[in-house]
């Protein structure tokens, strides 16, 4: 209970200070953009013992604080009450300027970071906005250190901007003297391309441009604001040679010159390349949220580059379709695999007036190609990365690809793709505008800085529980069930020569094994629902697809049976439940299906743990569902199955992570299968147990392993040995926010006896309360 | 919380262990059986009510005929209740059946009041001298500073600004029980006792730091029979209303001294008289003598994700709240804070229980949340009590393994002997070893070298 | 829907509000060794003792009278707490009320406006639930003599439909000569005590060891139960009390003659049954007692 003699604690950690100067420094060493407040937290605590509190008892509360609906923190930390009036409008002002950390539902918290400035720049917000805002809506007085770095981040971001115009490239920027500037660095200036008319290297091309025409923010600003921001400036601009595009931008980038590009495309004064007549149908009505992320990203009536956020499930392709209406010319689609790509197309017809001949697919199975000047080209990321020989055709499909100038580079999944890949892609295609849609923010491979400088800045975000409450998508209870692991098993998990086969000891655990046969049985007889069952192990998903006698797709699956299999799924009464491998994580759209069980998981990808949950976030509203209830009714279920006391239960905890900070809360059950289920259960007895038991020993290693697929990213990553500090605790998933990676090498366990945890009849899950009643 | 009944419950004790005449004369003063009426658990109450106004002993069955059976416990506590307080008095009638006659000085004085109400033994001074009083809500401040200081400083946190004017003697009284000081050189720790103080609901504070107080003035010479009663009046004036200090005996002078410090009334002096304002603490006094759950404002919100938001400005919340969390930002009317394994490990080992913990989100649950069921998240209160439950998955015993016996019938005659005096843990046969208590390890190796 | 607290009662903290019968046709023709005064007198004492048993206990008394009803205390404004201050205001209630009645009644008493009370009391209880969630827990008390009026039946009705919804029990002391019938459908469909005292002097008695009590209590005690209610309805075209009928099947309005059309909801009604009292598809009520 002592107090810190540091007569002002918000000034008592110089690396603070550190990462608002440079920035580039700390985000090499820290992992991702969200996380970084977290583990320097952490850093703290271990320098200046258990909680270093953050005082700011000492800002001043405006009289009329109650009105207002956040707190901001000279630390970058921001606070928003979701009950308070102001809320809608607040939300979308700080997504706009901050990460999200956690939005859960009374209160949410967001860090002020100078990436998530610039993103803020990039939609045209201005640094004098940002800071009347904020002080606005802020319950104290803005302290002095957060206007500070609000203007020391946004300095430099948005006074240049990279314009592509009738094929040329130019530089524009309302501020001469930083044009100027950039001129005086070698390579820039060795790029620029003197016009006619303009003699000599001081003379800039000036014209007008339009100013931001949001209007979100108007009721938050007075009308002078608002009337500075709708006026025309004057941009000056100088051309530079196309060629050098690349190495001018990287010149730009903050750990060179420090004045990044946002880079927007003029597609209505585009002349040069042919238009595409598509337009929206009258019957793609778009969600609010679906409306403001694209009112971020065509706000000045321009196409901005960048990446929108929206959870599985919300409708990320009418965005992306709308997207590419309003641009109207030629669009390519990158999506990750070959069924996206069938998906996205279907997409494109379905909510857009595009004509068949003027929409081709470009996979390993079709080849076709669009008709006329003007299309929309659907292909993976594979095909256009590809670095070895191809087919004739394929390659003169290709050459076309790198040829054309595309109006928008339309890219699904970014946060899947592997960096490399994504790098080589936007260096084979020249495109105007880049969009990138996503799920999760989120990658364990720290490229997500680079993913933001290739593409562009995240240019909205959709709050995940808003959306529940809006009833877009479904209201997911997430439940873990903990399953001990029988005797037998617990022992050999132990042994150090089973150390190879740890994850497959811990996933053919019997008890877990019953405990899924339960829910299956419990979800199809009782409440019909659909079920997925997630196993990344391979060996794991025969075993127990076989033993339940229910089909199984993976990646060796053909297109043809996987068709078969979905299909039935999808329509037939008889066929309820589904084993996927990995493939099912982002390959296999499966809309109507709304109970998930992972038994085996992916090491802590906090990303494929919210893509498996977006599995079932379409599943809305079925009227048998909703019983009198409404809000309250789940209507979707995510179930993990840990085995306790093994690693597994360290990984879910950090798996949840994501989920956790958008909200969902992770209910735990520690009583299933019940005490009374017997012999109905597979693997009751014994002899079961220890045939199964037997069988997993003598399998080889790798077929114990985990399946490998080459799109997965975070896989190669996790699986990297990465040695980082970390407590006891932590690997036992116990501090709650924060992560680390961890080096999966012998630990010992408790040498408690295994006793069965006696079954509380007040912790039975509501679901079973009735069956049990 | 069972610890709050207790504490309570020691009061209403207190009173009842007072010997039967100083009881009786407690019961002159009618307010002292309205407020020892108040007292009482609901059922002893209807009771009360229902043999105001009969004269005759009535018999025990009577009683129990209304009762339910899943009501036989609570009958039982309030009939036993009502005897202690010697309210009921228990008589064997005819056919030897158990009779209940209510306490005559007792039915009387309630008559009088239902029928015709009571006067204080003082009345409010009137405004024209009274100049200044305090607003209710100045009061309230006062009150809420005053008790919250007395209580930074029983803690003996550092985070007590103003000084208090209880003497060090009596604070040290207070915190008998609550603080422990090994030796002079460290810094006093609060108790396991004092942990679970800190938790409980200001009410139950502050009958156990009266009852301290009385048992203290008992010993000084004070007769507590004349204290109890002057406190149970208080609780019945005004909120607001200033009176007059004459009207006080000499002991009730010292007292409403001591209480002011508490933040019970406020003090005030006028250019000749001088006079005391009872608070909202003094008046809810009465309220808090059953067994009624706590009846405020909270201002703790606890979210999915384990963080919690309390909207207080008080520093003692901010200790509070550092007993089981991790508290994180301090904001002028907000305190962020993180519910995490280590913070409730070390308040488990500290002596406080998972359903203290909860049991306080839920009774300080904000306004905003309260009406959400359950006002604390499932997930939370779940993961606090799986964590207690961690701590007693693995037992820890000092143990010994003995091995290499000589034989087979050294080895038996070894278990058995451990297993006779209660100390056998483990034993193998095949590979002939036992482990025993660490305790009976030089009675086993006494024992062992007698083979040899 | 206001939130009713769906908490069970934890404590005995009551709001008890009371609904006085101040008919004067009733009160001069009944017994004459129990007036109204000395009905008072129970009453106040009773109040009293309500407000005595807790802190926080508040109490709330309605005045029916013929022609109207109204507040006479409430004691979350009464300084002093005392049940004696309702006798100036409600002296005042039944001058006026005399005043208001203009007519004679045709025959016998004439009913008192139980289902206006009712309603003010239930309009009461709905502010206090709205008031934040550390309310007491309300329940009503009838203090009825006068006969039940069939014109009523609709509104009476509706406002135990009502007390049902929100979960608060309509308890009812009948100190009349007769059982009522919408009383005991009252406290029969709330969940409250029904109880016709015998011997009207010993009223405090029975109001304290019965109606005293509170709904957390009332869970492990056995008070008394309905011998047999009444359940006779009286038609919405004459307003007599009714034992067999016709009943709308869209809003349930209950007719003693078959009609072309509903008069509440319109619906159009098909062909007549013949009026057969061998018809088994006509509606039957249990008899009164």
């Amino acid at each position: 209970m002592s107090n810190s003699s540091n007569p002002n604690p918000d000034k008592g950690r110089p690396s603070k200070k550190i990462k608002f100067s440079n920035k580039d420094e700390v985000r090499a060493s820290a992992s991702v953009e969200e996380d970084e407040g977290y583990l320097e937290r952490d850093e703290d605590d271990l320098r200046y013992g258990e909680g270093e509190k953050r005082d700011f008892t000492k800002l001043e509360l405006k009289p009329d604080h109650v009105n207002r609906p956040l707190w901001a923190c000279a630390d970058g930390r921001i606070f928003l009450e979701t009950f308070s009036p102001l809320y809608k409008q607040a939300y979308d002002f700080l997504i706009a300027i901050a990460e999200p950390v956690c939005r859960p539902e009374s209160m949410h918290e967001y860090n002020l970071t100078p990436h998530s400035l610039y993103a803020a720049v990039s939609v045209g917000l201005e640094t004098e906005t940002i800071v009347s805002v904020l002080n606005k809506l802020s319950k104290t007085k803005l302290p002095k250190e957060m206007i500070d770095f609000i203007h020391a981040s946004t300095a430099n971001y948005g006074k240049v901007k990279l314009v592509l115009k009738k094929n040329r490239y130019f530089i524009e920027s309302p501020y001469p003297e930083v044009l100027k500037r950039l001129l005086k660095d070698e390579v820039i200036g060795h790029a620029r391309i003197c016009s006619e008319g303009t003699h000599g290297s001081d003379e800039f091309t000036i014209s007008k441009a339009l100013g931001e025409v949001e209007g979100v923010h108007d009721e938050l600003l007075n009308e002078s604001d608002v009337a500075a921001a709708a006026e025309e400036k004057d941009t000056h601009a100088f051309e530079i040679d196309p060629a050098q595009v690349e190495s001018v931008k990287q010149r730009c980038l903050p750990n060179a010159l420090n004045y990044p590009m946002l880079e927007e495309y003029d597609f209505r004064n585009d002349t040069v390349n042919p238009d595409l007549d598509m337009e929206l149908k009258p019957q793609a009505q778009p969600r609010p949220y679906q409306e403001k992320s694209l009112s971020k990203m065509f706000g000045n009536g321009r196409a901005r580059s960048g990446i929108i956020v929206l959870p599985c499930g919300a409708g990320k392709s009418l965005v992306g379709v709308s997207a590419a209406t309003r641009i109207k010319k030629s669009c390519l689609c990158l999506a990750t695999n070959a069924v996206s790509v069938d998906q996205w197309a279907f997409q494109f017809k379905l909510w857009s007036t595009i004509r068949d001949e003027q929409i081709c697919r470009f996979t390993s199975d079709s080849k076709e190609r669009f008709h006329g000047n003007a299309g929309v080209v659907v292909t993976t990321y594979n095909m256009v990365a590809f670095g070895g020989k191809r087919s004739e055709e394929s390659e003169k499909i290709i050459e076309d690809i790198r040829n054309r100038e595309w109006g928008l580079l339309l890219m699904d999944e970014v946060h899947v793709v592997p960096a490399h890949m994504f790098r080589k892609v936007i260096s084979i295609t020249k495109s105007h505008c880049k969009l990138g849609l996503t799920a999760t923010l989120v990658r364990e491979d720290e490229r997500i800085t680079d993913l933001n400088f290739l593409i562009g800045p995240k240019l909205y975000e959709a709050n995940w529980l808003d959306l529940v409450k809006g009833g877009f998508i479904a209201n997911v209870q997430c439940a873990e069930v903990w399953c001990p692991m029988t005797k037998e098993f617990f022992a050999e998990y132990l042994k150090k020569e089973n150390s190879k086969k740890k994850q497959a000891l811990y996933v053919m655990n019997p008890n877990k094994f019953r405990a899924c046969e339960f829910l299956i049985r419990f979800h199809e007889e009782q409440r019909g629902d659909k079920i997925i069952v997630f196993a990344d192990n391979l060996f794991a998903l025969t075993e127990y697809a076989m033993k339940l006698r229910k089909p199984m797709i993976y990646g060796a699956t053909s297109h043809a049976e996987r068709t078969k299999i979905l299909e039935a799924f999808k329509t037939s009464k008889d066929l309820n439940t589904v084993f996927l491998s990995k493939v099912g994580d982002n390959s296999i759209d499966i809309p109507e299906a709304n109970v998930i069980i992972q038994i085996s998981s992916h090491a802590g990808s906090r990303r494929q743990e919210a893509q498996r949950l977006g599995r079932i976030l379409r599943a809305k509203g079925r009227h048998q569902d909703r019983m009198a209830g409404g809000k309250e009714e789940y209507n979707a279920f995510f179930y993990s199955l840990v085995s306790t006391d093994t690693q597994e239960m360290y990984y879910s905890t950090k798996r949840q992570q994501f989920l956790v900070d958008q909200g969902y809360s992770f209910k735990v059950i520690t009583s299933l299968p019940p005490a009374d289920s017997g012999p109905e259960l597979n693997y009751h007895h014994l002899d079961d147990q220890l045939s199964l038991l037997g069988k997993v020993l003598r399998a080889g290693d790798d077929a114990v392993g985990l399946e490998q697929l080459d799109e997965d990213a975070d896989g190669l990553a996790l699986q990297k040995a990465r040695r980082f500090p970390g407590s006891m605790s932590t690997m036992s998933g116990a501090k709650g926010m924060v992560y680390m990676e961890y080096n999966t090498g012998n630990r010992k366990h408790g040498a408690g006896q295994m006793k069965a945890k006696p079954k509380d009849p007040s912790k039975r899950h509501s679901l079973f309360k009735k069956r049990f009643a | 919380m069972p610890q709050v009944r207790i504490v309570a419950k020691n009061f209403m004790d207190m009173v009842a262990s007072l010997p039967a005449m100083k009881l009786d004369k407690l019961y002159d003063n009618p307010f002292i059986c309205q407020a020892i009426l108040r007292s009482l658990p609901p059922l002893a109450k209807k009771y009360v009510v229902q043999l105001l106004y009969i004269d005759v002993p009535v018999s025990a069955k009577l009683f129990e005929d209304w009762v339910l059976a899943d009501g036989a416990s609570k009958h039982r506590v309030a009939i036993d209740r009502l005897i202690q307080l010697r309210i009921f008095n228990q008589t064997l009638g005819r056919n030897r059946e158990t009779t209940y006659r209510i306490n005559q000085t007792f039915q009387v004085n309630l008559q009088k009041h239902i029928v015709h109400g009571g006067a204080l033994p003082r009345e409010p001074m009137p405004s024209n001298i009274t100049v200044r009083l305090p607003s209710l809500e100045e009061l309230e401040a006062y009150a809420v500073d005053q008790w919250e200081c007395f209580l930074l400083h029983l803690i003996n946190s550092s985070e007590a600004e103003k000084k208090t004017n209880i003497s060090s003697s009596m604070m040290r009284i207070f915190q008998k029980g609550l603080i422990s000081q090994r030796d002079e050189r460290e810094p006093a720790k609060l108790t396991e006792g004092g942990f679970q103080f800190l938790l409980m609901d200001t009410n139950a504070q502050l009958w156990y730091i009266i009852r301290e107080y009385i048992s203290n003035s008992e010993e000084l010479g004070v007769d507590s029979a004349d204290l109890i009663s002057f406190l149970l009046e208080l609780s019945f004036h005004v909120t607001g209303e200033a009176y007059n200090m004459n009207t006080l005996t000499d002991i009730q002078r010292v007292t409403i001294r001591d209480l002011a410090d508490l933040g019970l009334v406020k003090l005030q002096q006028g250019r000749k008289e001088s006079w005391f304002i009872p608070t909202k603490l003094a008046t809810n006094l009465s309220i808090s003598l059953s067994d009624t759950s706590a009846r405020k404002q909270g201002y703790v919100v606890v979210e999915t994700n384990f963080r919690m938001y309390a909207y207080s400005t008080s520093k003692l919340h901010c200790e509070i709240l550092r007993l089981f969390a991790r508290v994180e930002y301090q904001l002028p009317n907000l305190v962020v804070s993180a519910i995490t394994k280590e913070s409730l490990y070390k308040a488990f080992e500290n002596g406080i229980t998972s359903e203290q913990i909860i049991a306080f989100l839920q009774q300080n649950a904000h306004p905003r949340v309260a009406e959400r069921v359950p006002s604390v998240p499932e997930n939370v209160s779940d993961q606090i009590r799986l964590w207690e439950s961690d701590l007693n998955r693995v037992e820890i015993v000092p143990a010994q393994l003995f091995d290499e016996f000589s034989s087979r019938g050294v080895f038996d005659s070894a278990c058995d002997f451990a297993r006779e005096n209660g100390g056998l843990l483990w034993e193998d046969s095949k590979k002939m070893f036992i482990i025993v208590k660490g305790e009976m390890f030089n009675l086993m190796k006494d024992f062992i070298s007698r083979f040899r | 829907m206001t939130s009713v607290s769906s908490k069970l009662p934890t404590d005995d903290v009551s709001l008890l509000v009371v609904i006085i019968d101040t008919n004067p046709l009733f009160w001069t023709t009944l017994n004459s060794n129990f007036g109204f005064s000395e009905f008072l007198s129970h009453v106040l004492s009773f109040l009293n003792s309500i407000l005595l048993l807790n802190q926080l206990n508040q109490v709330v008394v309605i005045a029916t009278g013929i022609s109207w009803c109204d507040y006479v205390y409430d004691s979350s404004t009464c300084v002093s707490k005392r049940a004696e201050t309702l006798l100036d205001k409600l002296e005042e209630f039944v001058e006026k009320d005399e005043s208001l009645s203009t007519e004679d009644s045709a025959d016998g008493v004439a009913p008192s406006l139980l289902s206006g009370s009712l309603s003010m009391a239930l309009c009461y209880i709905q502010r206090v639930f709205r008031s934040g969630s550390l309310h007491p827990q309300p329940r009503i008390l009838c203090l009825h003599g006068s006969p039940d009026g069939p014109g009523q039946y609709v509104s009476v009705m509706n406002a135990i439909f009502s007390a049902q919804r929100s979960m608060v029990p309509i308890d009812s002391c009948v100190i009349g000569a007769q059982h009522s019938a919408f009383l005991q459908q009252a406290s029969y469909i709330t969940g409250g005590v029904y109880m016709k005292p015998e011997h009207f002097d010993g009223l405090f008695q029975y109001l304290s060891t019965v109606f005293a009590t509170d709904l957390h209590s009332r869970s492990f005690l056995q008070l008394p139960k309905p011998v047999g209610v009444d359940f006779r309805a009286s038609c919405f075209c004459h307003k007599n009390t009714i034992n067999t009928g016709y009943i709308c099947s869209v809003c349930l309005s209950i007719f003693c003659k078959h009609q072309k059309k509903c008069s509440t909801c319109g619906s159009i009604f098909g062909q007549a049954q013949l009026q057969d009292s061998s018809t088994p598809d006509k509606k039957r009520k249990t008899p009164s007692q």
